[in-house]
């Protein structure tokens, strides 16, 4: 059935069309609307990172490294077939503030920070709604990924330098500047920020494909345990050690890089390119996917 | 000669085996106001997101202004403004902080009209989102629709969760949208509201447009219904082609398109009894597409 317009003869002259608003690609609104949304467990995030790595560099001031080494020394030797470094290391100052990057805290902390903010970009906003009023707007998709993202990475990139500034600060504080030094821990931090950007922009990816949050965070948290688990693995059973390739984590190992700060800042260019690039391709991806995709109404 | 502000041509959004819009086409006039009707499932808001590029069609052509509502999405985005069918904002914003976000997106005047606007609908800007009933979410999201000065202004069930004062201020501002020049195109499951305001409706059944009449017409309409015994009378010729004759029990029911006055010499040769007349209406107009065919509208919604 094909109905023709006929104007009504109490209409006055139509709108001339409005002016488009003088935006540019990325509008400031959007700026401010990733970093309204960010900034509570940002500044929590930030204050455990800090925290911890001040706790952290105390707590291990206070263990003889005699009795740490003795205690290292009991572990099956199939313990340490799974440890990235030596467990004589550990024994070490520098190897012992080491493994404050691959505390369970410190991961959980950067977990919950690209889990949360990336799943939130497309699939959290789909899911409360708001994305149809964001996008009835005269704004881009993608330049929705791209100020979610940057937002969301300056977040890591604070995280990464609370956590390395955090372990400065317990060095000095805990008068430990004599046997260890803060800058070692530098492309540990590095390697930190590398490990949140891809986790960040996996989840983006995630969250692409979603229109509910949770689903997203479901699928994260089960694709990071698996890596986790082919990490182990890969360590722990030498036959499936090529588990390793099949792995982001493989490039996240901020311990071994503080116990050779000899060689540190080259391996985390490497890993850095790694997770770098990985990176980049699951925010492209994102994009691509966010664009062609169907914007489901609200359940 | 400018683009029509709407026009559809042979539009179709299929879920698998199933049409939520089917080779559904019209055009909307500048200046005008266009109700949309029909039940819950019956395609409305699947035409309307559609309209707004959030789907890419299965087949067939939308376009706004000229535009192609798919591929041109952003520049249909600044000739629209839009109010989703459950339009929901940023929990953690304030509601005056919604207001400036928009503002940003929208240019030099959307704060001013915006005030206002809230203002005139009793809203609390200093609440958050998340803390507002579902009425007040309604109103601070028509206030970010109607402040923003576009030519096009698609309303999905506006009124919908509002107390009625604040649906008849809503009634209005659509009214003076449109003394402004604007278009507004709005579906509802208020007649009585798109009687009152739209120049024009289109019916949609099971993602089907199936009739569309100017409002003129339809208030030109009048059913005639007398007591009348035994079989229906035969029309005279000269009357034939503009009424539409019915038994509805003892009943003679007559739709009238036309002038009274024959129709009424005509009734008044006949033996009848109770003569009633009264306006068609919307009402009339729906019960007649819509009976109550509620188990397939409730698939559809399912589906889509």
């Amino acid at each position: 059935m094909t109905i023709a317009a006929q104007a009504p003869a109490a209409a006055k002259q139509p709108a001339q069309p409005a002016q488009p608003a003088p935006l540019g690609p990325l509008p400031a609104a959007l700026w401010w609307k990733a970093w309204v949304e960010a900034r509570l467990l940002l500044a929590a995030l930030l204050v455990v990172t800090a925290l911890f790595q001040v706790l952290y560099v105390w707590m291990s001031s206070q263990v003889e490294l005699g009795a740490l080494e003795i205690f290292l020394k009991t572990l099956p030797r199939s313990f340490e077939k799974m440890m990235t470094v030596p467990l004589a290391s550990i024994a070490t100052p520098t190897g012992r503030l080491a493994m404050a990057y691959i505390h369970p805290v410190t991961i959980f902390v950067c977990v919950s920070w690209s889990i949360a903010r990336g799943s939130d970009c497309i699939s959290g906003e789909i899911g409360r709604g708001s994305m149809e009023m964001l996008l009835a707007q005269p704004v881009r998709r993608w330049a929705v990924v791209v100020t979610h993202g940057i937002v969301t990475n300056v977040g890591a990139l604070l995280l990464a330098l609370a956590s390395w500034l955090g372990t400065w600060f317990g060095i000095v504080v805990m008068g430990y500047g004599d046997r260890v030094h803060p800058v070692d821990f530098g492309p540990a931090a590095l390697n930190l920020l590398g490990f949140l950007f891809f986790l960040t922009a996996a989840s983006t990816f995630a969250s692409a494909f979603g229109s509910d949050r949770r689903t997203t965070i479901g699928w994260l948290c089960g694709f990071y345990l698996v890596q986790l688990l082919m990490k182990i693995v890969a360590r722990a059973v030498e036959s499936f050690s090529w588990l390793q390739y099949g792995t982001y984590l493989a490039a996240f190992e901020p311990e071994v890089l503080s116990i050779h700060p000899e060689t540190a800042w080259q391996s985390v260019l490497v890993h850095s390119s790694y997770l770098g690039a990985g990176g980049l391709l699951c925010y492209a991806a994102a994009v691509y996917i966010f664009n062609k995709r169907d914007l489901p109404a609200p359940l | 000669m400018p683009s029509a502000p709407v026009e559809v041509r042979n539009l179709t959004q299929r879920y698998g085996p199933l049409a939520a819009l089917d080779d559904c086409s019209f055009a909307l006039a500048p200046g005008e106001i266009c109700g949309l009707l029909g039940p819950n499932g019956a395609g409305k808001s699947t035409l309307l997101r559609l309209l707004m590029g959030y789907l890419r069609p299965t087949s067939g052509q939308a376009r706004i202004a000229g535009l192609d509502c798919y591929a041109d999405s952003v520049a249909v985005h600044e000739r629209t403004a839009y109010l989703p069918g459950d339009a929901r904002l940023f929990p953690h914003f304030a509601g005056r902080d919604v207001l400036r976000f928009f503002a940003s997106l929208r240019g030099p005047g959307f704060a001013e009209r915006a005030a206002l606007l809230a203002r005139r609908l009793d809203l609390d800007l200093a609440r958050r989102v998340g803390a507002m009933s579902t009425g007040m979410r309604q109103k601070l999201a028509l206030v970010t629709v109607l402040a923003v000065d576009a030519p096009l202004v698609i309303l999905d069930e506006p009124t919908s969760n509002l107390d009625p004062t604040v649906r008849g201020e809503v009634v209005a501002l659509v009214r003076e949208a449109q003394q402004a020049g604007r278009t507004v195109f709005f579906s509802s499951h208020i007649l009585d509201e798109v009687e009152k305001t739209c120049d024009r409706v289109l019916l949609l059944r099971a993602g089907k447009l199936v009739y569309e009449q100017p409002m003129h017409a339809l208030r030109r309409q009048h059913r005639i219904v007398a007591g009348w015994q035994g079989p229906p009378p035969a029309l005279p010729s000269e009357l034939a082609g503009d009424l539409e004759l019915t038994m509805r029990g003892d009943e003679l029911v007559i739709i009238s398109a036309c002038a009274l006055s024959p129709l009424l010499t005509w009734l008044a040769t006949l033996p009848t009894t109770e003569l009633r007349i009264e306006p068609v209406g919307l009402a009339a107009v729906y019960e007649r597409f819509h009976p109550a065919d509620l188990r397939s509208a409730a698939l559809r919604e399912e589906v889509a």
